[in-house]
């Protein structure tokens, strides 16, 4: 029974951190981010009676008070199409881009048991909460198509651009969620000031209204919000408002390209005082 | 090429530790205070992780580990023991790979898997099933590893019937029997294990200890930190001792243990100054002194079987809030193997202290204290508002002599841990 594999795994511990993520270790451990996400999507829902139908609920709630507030009282423009899958359109991603991110916020500082008392990859548990998330998303998704179709708005051969907007979407929340919550361990200050900045955030980003009602000018400078081109992605894809063009969607997809790089980073360089600093 | 497993060269860690300010006594003070606290907050959290930078002068700070230098053989079976704090799971956690060390390094050949705490990861809202399996990956093993193993994982564990019910419908023995099944059955080439074993009943401790020794016979190296020295002494063939985060044994368990017994069982002052030991608690209430007193009021620390065993605590605390509070004291005392024999607690006994003057005593007494012969610890504990105020584990220790517990004049001359009365027809 000695046939012991040394040669082939070999760990050497240093006070120094990694540059980079592990991408070989964290192939090895893909097993257990399965679990994770399992995990993460079965204790979301257990012992609740509507269950994953509350994926749904949220954005079509806010869809009903957003019709009546922003549509029917305050007549914001829509571009000539029902206000409610105007914004629905938009909340779709725009739910799981604030769920995923602040999940994936609170998932370090919320597993410390996972960090103190055990090595794993930890890119494992933003992730992961990100992934599960994605479940909501394929969800409130396919309650989207059902609607567009109701009002008769049946999707072309644009559609197939939309894998660009959801991996768009992915990048922008494991960016802000990673860098959130590498901070989180260290400042519980992210905690508290998470639910209203995800709040704000929301009127940087066109929900509620339409990309049009910026000054051309600025919008370039408002494209740096990745949500702007992907909620914009959306619409022009299922509602054919023609909003976006080439210039707005590079400039979120490089800044959220490199926020994500600056994120890895940062979570590389902390993750070796994960355990020192909670 | 050396034959090791393991080799650490100088591996230190330190810790910042926490000193409470002053606080202001004027209400201009205060406000400035006020008003400076988020700046010293964010200095206080960010020494946290420049504490782990070596180049970094920081004031106040211990050593959690100071230099080790050890090297483990393919196959050893090691035990580590010290007191508590002395910086043997600080050890583990960088053999593990949970936290890095402030300087040195590790050379680690092979597998690791280690078991800091039962159940990581549990989720109580999965059933057994499901947190076998995401327990299992989160040790180390992949999915047709613990589907292999699935079976001889749940009979280990004697939960089968309830394996589909969610764990929080569990008891806390039957959690913690799954949980160790799944550890129980890991291969990998390191085992690391930090005083997992100290929960569970009897019975199923044993089962793992029986099991833990297979794991050791099948040829994998272990290291394993416990305070229940015989399970070192029957696991292990090589013991090594650290205390204040240095080596201060390394050899065969029998007589390492037995160093280690000699410094620790050493009986002390029957009556201790405690306002010099370092404290990371605050320290805003303070055990100041402790004595030790026979039914007849003399100090002492040692007693005959059957005596009165009076322990008198001073205290003092200079925070203004906590008058009035409520101080509930737990004193524990130990045996010479660590295992805690009593425990007292005045709340428990019905007893309420309440903190009136800025200085007092709290007295316990045990009459007859029914302990066997040998040498004992005491630890203490102050709880004020349902948060500790105080701990001081290992504060003095005494010893039980030969004495005549039942006032029959007769001295009774036993090996037993425990007198008591017995009626007899």
């Amino acid at each position: 029974m000695n046939n012991i594999s040394s040669k082939d795994n070999i760990t050497i511990i240093t006070p120094h951190s990694k540059k980079f993520l592990n991408f070989k270790e964290i192939l090895e451990y893909k097993d257990l981010l399965y679990f994770l996400i399992l995990k993460d999507i079965k204790a979301r829902y257990a012992q609740s009676i509507i269950g994953v139908g509350w994926a749904i609920i949220q954005p079509l709630f806010f869809m009903l008070v957003f019709t009546v507030i922003f549509g029917k009282l305050a007549k914001i423009d829509s571009e000539g199409i029902p206000y409610q899958i105007f914004s629905f359109t938009a909340l779709v991603p725009w739910t799981f881009f604030s769920n995923s991110m602040a999940d994936s916020a609170n998932s370090l500082s919320g597993n410390l048991s996972l960090i103190t008392n055990i090595y794993i990859p930890r890119i494992m548990i933003p992730l992961s909460a990100i992934i599960g998330k994605f479940i909501d998303f394929i969800i409130s998704f396919m309650i989207l198509i059902i609607l567009l179709i109701s009002y008769s708005y049946y999707p072309d051969q644009k559609i197939v651009t939309i894998f660009f907007y959801i991996l768009l979407m992915f990048i922008a929340s494991l960016g802000f969620g990673l860098i959130l919550g590498t901070m989180a361990i260290q400042y519980r200050d992210i905690k508290y000031a998470l639910p209203f900045g995800v709040q704000l955030f929301m009127y940087a980003t066109p929900v509620a209204y339409s990309v049009n009602m910026i000054p051309e000018k600025y919008q370039l400078i408002y494209a740096l919000n990745p949500m702007v081109t992907v909620i914009e992605g959306f619409r022009n894809i299922f509602l054919d408002t023609g909003n976006i063009n080439i210039e707005m969607t590079s400039v979120s997809f490089i800044t959220s390209s490199i926020c994500l790089i600056i994120a890895t980073i940062y979570f590389s360089k902390t993750e070796r005082i994960f355990a020192d600093v909670v | 090429m050396n034959n090791y497993l393991i080799k650490t060269e100088n591996i230190s860690k330190r810790y910042p530790i926490r000193k409470q300010n002053a606080s202001p006594d004027t209400l201009v003070g205060t406000i400035i205070d006020f008003l400076y606290k988020p700046i010293r907050n964010l200095k206080e959290i960010r020494t946290l992780s420049s504490a782990q930078n070596s180049d970094y002068k920081l004031e106040n700070y211990i050593w959690a580990l100071n230099k080790i230098n050890l090297e483990i053989k393919n196959n050893e079976k090691i035990g580590i023991i010290g007191k508590n704090g002395s910086g043997k799971s600080t050890l583990l956690k960088i053999l593990s790979r949970i936290t890095k060390p402030t300087s040195g390094t590790a050379i680690i050949k092979g597998k690791v898997a280690s078991l800091i705490e039962v159940g990581t990861g549990f989720h109580q809202e999965l059933s057994g099933r499901e947190n076998v399996y995401l327990n299992g990956s989160i040790l180390g093993m992949s999915k047709s590893e613990i589907d292999l193993k699935y079976d001889e994982i749940v009979a280990f564990s004697g939960v089968a019937k309830f394996i589909d019910t969610p764990i929080k419908r569990y008891s806390s023995g039957m959690r913690v029997r799954l949980a160790f099944s799944v550890a129980a059955h890991l291969e990998p080439e390191i085992l690391i294990i930090d005083e997992v074993l100290a929960v569970g009943d009897a019975n199923f401790q044993k089962k793992c200890l029986g099991k833990m020794d297979d794991v050791a016979k099948s040829g994998r190296t272990v290291l394993f930190v416990s305070h229940n020295l015989e399970s070192i002494i029957s696991l292990c063939d090589r013991v090594i001792w650290i205390d204040d985060g240095e080596i201060k044994g390394d050899g065969s368990p029998l007589q390492i243990v037995n160093q280690y017994l000699e410094t620790v069982n050493n009986i002390s002052e029957s009556q201790i100054d405690l306002t010099s030991i370092n404290r990371d608690t605050n320290p805003s209430f303070q055990f100041s002194q402790l004595i030790m007193m026979n039914q007849n009021n003399i100090k002492s620390s040692s007693f005959n079987v059957g005596d009165d065993l009076i322990i008198k605590l001073k205290y003092s605390f200079n925070d203004k809030n906590l008058l009035k509070s409520n101080l509930q004291v737990k004193i524990s005392i130990n045996n010479s193997t660590q295992t805690e024999v009593l425990n007292l607690n005045n709340e428990v006994s019905g007893y309420i202290h309440k903190l009136i003057n800025k200085e007092g005593y709290i007295v316990c007494k045990i009459p007859h204290i029914p302990l066997g012969e040998g040498r004992y610890s005491i630890n203490i504990e102050a709880i004020i508002n349902s948060g500790a105020a105080d701990v001081i584990n290992n504060v003095g220790s005494f010893e039980i002599i030969p004495g005549d517990y039942f006032g029959t004049g007769v001295a009774n001359n036993t090996k037993a841990n425990f007198y008591c009365i017995s009626e007899w027809e």
